[in-house]
């Protein structure tokens, strides 16, 4: 325990806990939930009866299947395609056996053998746009397809997502994304008043504001952790301590796991603060009553907690033989194709370590998603822990002389070579 | 247990470089100075001691506990080595705390041992300074409070005065001393002046193999009617230099003044053999065992 405590206060201590936290409280919680709640981005008042309520995603078959082929028929004909693979803008056009491929698939929706020629021909359009060099762009009015009377709602969502690989993935037809592109429909009063009355009395408000918190921070403690870890588990070096501490009688099991304890619990820090915080804006927003006073707490201890660990444990391994910078630098990247993999409607993955629910309503939702999301946190966790263990025999081997760093960028500073 | 460190043929490598070649030693309680040149292997022999190091083969115990059971042996053993700091932010006092903590020592313990140290080491007044508020010479004297805080059996000290002013020098030796009553102290140094000062027993070493070993004052009596002195004219300085190993050297006016090691009897007009110092031996030793051409620069 007492080196728990020494652990602990030399992190935060440290200069860069102090921008660790100062990161984690602006960008995760100030810029997103603080002023989400400042500027009435939510409606905290009950619906009123005809209102404008935006728009939801519905169980609609046939308005999927309509919009979604009228979609994929539209963007085939110009042959101008919209995609985001890994989270970036992507244009395709297609050529050869790919666009034939995607002409079949569009042959079994529509029934047109040449559905190129046959909107042309026999619907209305008009010119869009044009580009410098290529033909003008049309949008043409499509009618109703009757697509279900063709293929049936399974087949349906495996041709689009056929049509999804063709072009690469990462396109509005991708099973994570098809709904909540094409079959949208006013929220109706009711709705949005079961959403509300959900909020208030089965969430007791906090709890939604819990998971709207939560998805804020965990994508931003998928990456800056890994800030203050590089710093910290070089500082032995940096300092020319590495030798004296090594020395020492310890076990690497109890060095490194009670490092590994504490700056978990450093990291947690940034986060249970500004849960205190969230509980007050709430408070000031919807009144001190009828509130979940430790809904924050829970909520970032199942959410963010297990990133925090997986996050830490990965990091602690790797840099047990790479430099700081190449962990860094490798951590920059997953995060950020790993954040941008997955939107903020996207359903969870068992893998994903960013799980997003940015909105303070959808309980029912999130409940239907809880198994999901008691394996994932699950896995990552054990993740973490695992690594940490591995991590306790890597250090070993090198405080034994038997494990050198690998040297991927050997003039940098941080680890110097030994004489 | 049996006060002292056995070791027996230990082969060390770097990839294909060796460092250490069938190193033997037997070290037992007082000062055992290791001596030899900067890359010589000393400082892998010093690691290898601390448990920070892996042998290739061979055998070593420390006090009687193989060096594979490195956390008894580190336990046993307190090291210093050739470069080294701590914490900058942390007190003298936050750091051996800390580091006690590190070696399993309780509170008290801990309080008590530092209290003791810091004074022992002239830190005393010190104590709340931060570490990089520290000189070099405190940092070293703070570097020996550090290995010996749990009062170890074993101390193992790399380079301790390399970069060290003369007085500060002498302090530290000092020091050496008077902890070495009690405990083995190994004390690995290029600068002979250390080992004459402080060490009864010592070892040369030399590209990673073991020169010789025994009292320091035989390696001086080995070296008796070795020692040669001459004035030669100083345009003749070159010709002497490239036949004799020369330790020393004094310029009056055109002449020099030399010191110089040989075997035989030297074709130096005016040679006259003179009483070794350990600098001369040390030369002798490497000479004789091939270590230096037969003349040149040393």
């Amino acid at each position: 325990m007492m080196l728990f405590r020494k652990e602990f206060k030399r992190i935060v201590c440290s200069g860069v806990y102090v921008l660790f936290f100062a990161a984690e409280f602006f960008f995760a919680f100030y810029t997103q939930f603080w002023n989400d709640m400042s500027l009435g981005w939510n409606s905290y008042a009950p619906p009123e009866p005809g209102g404008d309520y935006g728009m939801t995603v519905v169980d609609d078959p046939e308005l999927l299947t309509q919009n979604a082929t009228a979609d994929l028929l539209q963007n085939f004909i110009s042959n101008n395609f919209t995609t985001y693979p890994l989270g970036f803008i992507h244009k395709v056009h297609l050529k050869g056996t790919a666009k034939e491929k995607l002409r079949m698939i569009l042959q079994m929706l529509t029934g047109f053998d040449d559905p190129e020629t046959y909107v042309k021909e026999h619907f209305e359009s008009k010119t869009l746009y044009y580009d410098f060099d290529t033909e003008p762009t049309y949008e043409y009015q499509i009618p109703e397809l009757n697509v279900l009377s063709r293929v049936s709602i399974e087949d349906f969502r495996a041709l689009m997502t056929e049509a999804d690989k063709i072009l690469g993935g990462g396109s509005f037809y991708s099973p994570e994304e098809i709904d909540s592109t094409f079959c949208l429909a006013p929220a109706s009063y009711e709705d949005v008043l079961s959403e509300y009355n959900a909020l208030v009395n089965d969430d007791k408000i906090t709890n939604g504001y819990a998971r709207l918190f939560c998805d804020y921070h965990g994508i931003f403690m998928a990456l800056l952790p890994v800030f203050l870890i590089a710093v910290y588990l070089s500082e032995d070096r940096r300092s020319k301590m590495e030798q004296i501490i090594y020395s020492r009688s310890i076990s690497s099991a109890k060095l490194m796991l009670t490092r590994f304890a504490a700056l978990v619990c450093a990291m947690m820090l940034p986060v249970l603060s500004t849960a205190v915080l969230a509980n007050v804006r709430v408070m000031q927003v919807y009144g001190v009553s009828g509130l979940d006073y430790f809904a924050m707490f829970k909520y970032s201890l199942i959410w963010i907690l297990p990133t925090v660990i997986a996050v830490t444990g990965a990091d602690m391994l790797l840099m047990g033989f790479l430099h700081p910078v190449v962990v860094v630098v490798g951590q920059f990247v997953f995060w950020f194709f790993s954040t941008n993999l997955v939107s903020p409607t996207s359903p969870i993955g068992l893998f994903h370590l960013t799980i997003r629910h940015n909105t303070c309503y959808g309980r029912q939702e999130f409940i239907d998603n809880l198994p999901i999301f008691t394996e994932n946190r699950l896995l990552f966790t054990a993740l973490g822990i695992l690594c940490a263990l591995a991590s306790v025999y890597v250090w070993k081997c090198r405080r034994e002389g038997k494990l050198r760093e690998i040297k991927l960028l050997p003039k940098l500073p941080v680890h110097q070579s030994e004489a | 247990m049996e006060e002292r460190i056995e070791i027996q043929n230990v082969d060390q490598y770097y990839g294909k470089k060796q460092a250490l070649d069938k190193v033997s030693l037997s070290i037992g309680k007082g000062m055992f100075g290791l001596l030899g040149r900067n890359g010589a292997g000393k400082t892998t022999l010093m690691k290898t001691l601390a448990g920070l190091h892996p042998k290739s083969s061979g055998s070593i115990t420390v006090c009687g506990v193989p060096i594979s059971r490195v956390r008894e042996v580190r336990s046993m053993t307190g090291y210093l080595p050739q470069e080294f700091s701590m914490y900058p932010s942390m007190t003298c006092e936050e750091a051996l705390d800390y580091l006690g903590v590190l070696s399993g020592m309780d509170k008290k313990l801990r309080h008590e041992r530092t209290e003791l140290l810091l004074k022992q080491v002239n830190l005393n007044e010190h104590r709340r300074k931060r570490i990089k508020e520290l000189s070099g010479g405190m940092k070293r004297r703070l570097g020996i409070a550090q290995a010996l805080l749990h009062d170890p059996r074993v101390l193992i000290v790399d380079e301790p005065t390399a970069g060290l002013d003369p007085e500060e020098r002498i302090r530290f030796r000092n020091l050496l001393g008077e902890v070495a009553e009690d405990r083995i102290v190994i004390l690995s140094t290029h600068i002979v002046g250390d080992i004459e000062a402080s060490c009864e027993k010592a070892a040369v070493m030399n590209e990673g193999k073991i020169l010789w070993t025994g009292n320091v004052a035989e390696l001086l009596h080995e070296a008796e009617g070795k020692v040669w002195t001459a004035t030669v004219e100083t345009r003749f300085l070159p010709q002497v230099k490239s036949l004799y190993p020369v330790t020393g050297m004094v310029m009056k006016g055109n002449e020099t003044v030399l010191r110089f090691v040989h075997d035989g009897t030297p074709d130096v007009t005016g040679a006259a053999q003179i009483q070794p110092g350990l600098e001369d031996a040390y030369i002798y030793c490497l000479y004789r065992n091939g270590c230096i051409e037969n003349g040149g620069e040393i």
